[in-house]
C-alpha cells in the first residue's frame, strides 16, 4: 500500500522547525517538481519501523554552508564541515519527526546518518514504492527533501 | 568552571563551545562515547558538567551516562543530555539513570545557555 | 550505532489536561499535532516533580505546586529564538516616520518622554535593537538637544531564565549574527573573547521585568509604541481577545502596536485601526492616528 502524501509535510515541517530553531532563519514551503536528481550533497537516514524509509534531505553546496555559517557563527567552511552539517540535519529532522509520528503506523527509530556528495546524482525507485519530494526557501537558498516508503 | 562536549558532530560542538565561551566556561570536546571516557578518566576533577550526545559510534551516551554514574570517582559530575532523542522513555531513562538535564535538539543558543546555567546551579556570567 | 526502542505518544486525555492547564498559565496553545511538545519538555520536570506520568504531573501542578515548578513549566514551553532587526519594516517605519515626529514633539515640549515596550523580549535583541535605532537616529541626525534620556524602553517577558540572559546583554557569536549588521555590531558592542557586550549606554536605557501577558498592564503603560509580535500566533481565540484588550489599555492614546505578523486582529478586538505603512502592518486605538498626524497611512478597521 502507498504512504499517505501527508508524511512529507510532517516530514517537511519538522525539517523547517530544525532550520529556524538551529540557524535562526526561517524557511518556507516552496513548490518543486517530483524528480530523480539530487543536489550535490545529501543527508540521508534509513527509518527503521514496521515501514521501512529512507529519509533524503539535499542542498547544494553553497546552501549547506549557508546552513552551517547560520548555525555555528563561523564563516571558514571546510568540506567536512558541510558534511557534518548534511548529516546533523537529516538526524535532527528525523529525531523531530519521529516524535511527531510516535505511535502512529508510521513510528521508527533513528538509525546512523549518511552523507552522500556528487553532481548530477539521480536516485530511482521501484514500482509501487512512494517517493515524495518537498523543498524550503529561505532568501534564494533551497532545503530539498526525498522521502520514500 | 569546565565543560565537556561530547557529540560527534563538530558543528554542534562549535555551538556549544560558543555558549560555553560566553558563559567563560573553559571546554574540553570529545567526538565519541569512548572518547569521552577518556577524557573524564584523565581529568574528572576538574570537569564541572558533561554535554553528552545519545547516539553516536563506538559507544552511546546513554552507555557512557550509566558508565560514569557506577563509577564512585566519576558519579559526582552532572551530566546534561543534548540529544535529538526526544521522547518520554528517552528521557526517563536518561534521568533515571543519573542525567541532571535533558535538551532536545534542535535548541536554539539561548536554550542551550540557560540550561547550562541551570545545570551548574544558575549563577551569575 | 545503538538506537532506542520508540516511545508511545502522549495519550488524548493527557495531552487535553496539559494544553488546558498551559493555556490557563501562560495563555499559550499547543495545538494537537504539536502534543510531542509536551513529552519532550515536561517529562524530565515529571520525574524532578515526582511523578510516574504527565497525567500525575498535571495533578501535582494543580493541588499542590509550588510556584517554582510552575515557572519552570512555562520556562519549559514558552520558546524563545529571537533576532536582531527582525523584519525590517517597523525599523524603517521608526526611523523614517516616527522618531523625527517623536523628536520634534520632545524638542518643543509637546511630549515629555517616549516610551516603547517589548512585551515578549525574550532574550533582549527586540528592545536592544530598538534602544539601538534610537540612539543611532538621534547621533546622526538634527536632534534638537534630545536625547535618549528622553526615551523610556521597557521589556518583559513570562520566562525569568531569558530574561537573566537579556539583563546582561552579552551575546555568543552565533547569537550576535543573526539579523545584526556590522554597522551596528560595530558601533554598539564590544568583543571580549568570543562574547559580544552590548555598550552599557544601551543596556542601561532598557528597565526589564517578568511579566504575563494575561496579567493586566495597564499600569505599564501607557506606551507609544508596544512591540508584542510572534506571539499572538501561539494564543487561542479567547486569549488573543483578552491579550490584545489589555495591550489597548496600556497602549498611549497616538501609540502604536506591532504584531510581527499580519493577524486579523480586528476579528479579536474591535477597538484598533488596523495601518499600514508600505509594507507594514499596525494597529492604533480606533479612531486615533499615530502620533498626531495620518501622513501617508491608510487606515480600516
Amino acid at each position: 500500500m502507498s504512504a499517505p502524501p501527508e508524511l512529507c509535510g510532517i516530514f517537511s515541517d519538522a525539517l523547517a522547525e530544525v532550520l529556524a530553531v538551529s540557524t535562526g532563519a526561517q524557511y518556507h514551503p516552496v513548490s518543486v517538481r517530483p524528480g530523480e536528481t539530487l543536489c550535490a550533497v545529501a543527508g540521508m537516514m534509513t527509518l527503521a519501523g514496521q515501514k521501512h524509509g529512507l529519509l533524503l534531505i539535499h542542498a547544494s553546496e553553497a546552501a549547506m554552508r549557508e546552513v552551517y555559517t547560520l548555525m555555528t557563527g563561523a564563516d571558514d567552511v571546510t568540506d567536512a564541515d558541510i558534511t557534518d552539517t548534511a548529516c546533523e540535519i537529516v538526524n535532527m529532522t528525523a529525531g523531530s519527526a519521529k516524535l511527531r509520528l510516535g505511535g502512529s503506523d508510521y513510528a521508527f527509530s533513528l538509525t546512523t546518518p549518511l552523507v552522500i556528495k556528487g553532481d548530477g546524482m539521480s536516485l530511482f525507485a521501484k514500482q509501487r514504492v512512494s517517493v515524495f519530494d518537498a523543498a524550503l526557501e529561505c532568501a534564494g537558498s533551497l532545503i530539498h527533501i526525498k522521502l520514500v516508503y | 568552571m569546565k565543560l565537556l562536549i561530547v557529540d560527534d558532530s563538530s558543528a554542534i560542538r562549535k555551538i556549544i563551545k560558543a555558549a560555553a565561551d560566553v558563559l567563560h566556561m573553559e571546554s574540553i570536546e570529545a567526538c565519541d562515547g569512548v572518547e569521552a571516557l577518556e577524557k573524564v578518566t584523565e581529568s574528572y576533577e576538574s570537569i564541572d558538567l558533561v554535554l553528552l550526545d545519545w547516539n553516536m559510534p563506538e559507544m552511546s551516551g546513554y552507555d557512557v551516562l550509566v558508565a560514569l554514574k557506577a563509577d564512585e570517582k566519576y558519579r559526582h559530575i552532572p551530566v546534561m543530555m543534548v540529544t535529538t532523542e526526544g521522547q518520554k522513555t528517552s528521557i526517563v531513562a536518561a534521568v533515571k539513570a543519573g542525567a541532571g538535564n535533558y535538551l532536545t535538539k534542535p535548541f536554539s543558543v539561548e536554550e542551550l545557555e540557560s540550561k547550562i546555567l541551570e545545570c551548574i546551579g544558575g549563577g551569575s556570567v | 550505532m545503538d538506537t532506542l526502542q520508540t516511545g508511545s505518544q502522549i495519550d488524548s486525555r493527557e495531552y487535553m489536561l496539559l494544553r488546558d492547564y498551559v493555556m490557563d498559565i501562560c495563555g499559550v496553545f499547543v495545538p494537537p499535532e504539536k502534543s510531542y511538545l509536551f513529552e519532550t519538555r515536561l517529562s524530565r520536570l515529571m520525574l524532578e516533580a515526582g511523578a510516574g506520568s504527565l497525567e500525575e504531573l498535571y495533578a501535582i501542578l494543580k493541588s499542590r505546586a509550588s510556584p517554582i515548578l510552575r515557572q519552570k513549566v512555562i520556562d519549559a514551553i514558552t520558546t524563545n529564538e529571537t533576532l536582531w532587526f527582525r523584519d525590517e519594516a517597523p525599523w524603517v517605519f521608526l526611523k523614517n516616520k516616527l522618531l523625527p515626529k517623536f523628536t520634534e514633539q520632545l524638542a518643543s515640549g509637546a511630549k515629555k518622554r517616549v516610551r516603547i515596550w517589548s512585551a515578549a523580549a525574550s532574550t533582549g535583541q527586540e528592545i536592544y535593537s530598538a534602544v539601538m535605532c534610537v540612539h543611532d537616529y538621534l547621533s546622526t541626525h538634527k536632534a534638537r538637544g534630545v536625547d535618549l534620556s528622553r526615551f523610556e524602553f521597557v521589556a518583559t517577558d513570562i520566562c525569568e531564565r531569558v530574561l537573566g540572559i537579556a539583563r546582561k546583554g552579552r551575546y555568543d557569536r552565533i547569537g550576535i549574527r543573526r539579523g545584526l549588521s556590522d554597522y551596528y555590531k560595530n558601533k554598539y558592542f564590544t568583543q571580549s573573547d568570543s562574547a559580544f557586550d552590548i555598550d552599557p549606554l544601551i543596556r542601561d536605557a532598557v528597565t526589564f521585568s517578568r511579566f504575563n501577558l494575561l496579567d493586566t498592564c495597564r499600569a505599564l503603560g501607557p506606551f507609544d509604541i508596544i512591540f508584542c509580535r510572534y506571539v499572538l500566533i501561539y494564543f487561542n481565540d479567547d486569549t488573543k481577545k483578552k491579550v490584545l484588550a489589555n495591550l489597548r489599555g496600556a497602549l498611549a492614546d497616538t501609540g502604536i502596536l506591532l504584531t510581527g505578523n499580519y493577524v486579523f486582529i480586528g476579528l479579536f478586538d474591535e477597538g484598533y485601526d488596523t495601518r499600514h505603512h508600505e509594507n507594514l502592518t499596525y494597529y492604533t486605538k480606533k479612531g486615533r492616528a499615530p502620533g498626531e498626524e495620518q501622513g501617508n497611512e491608510t487606515a480600516h478597521s
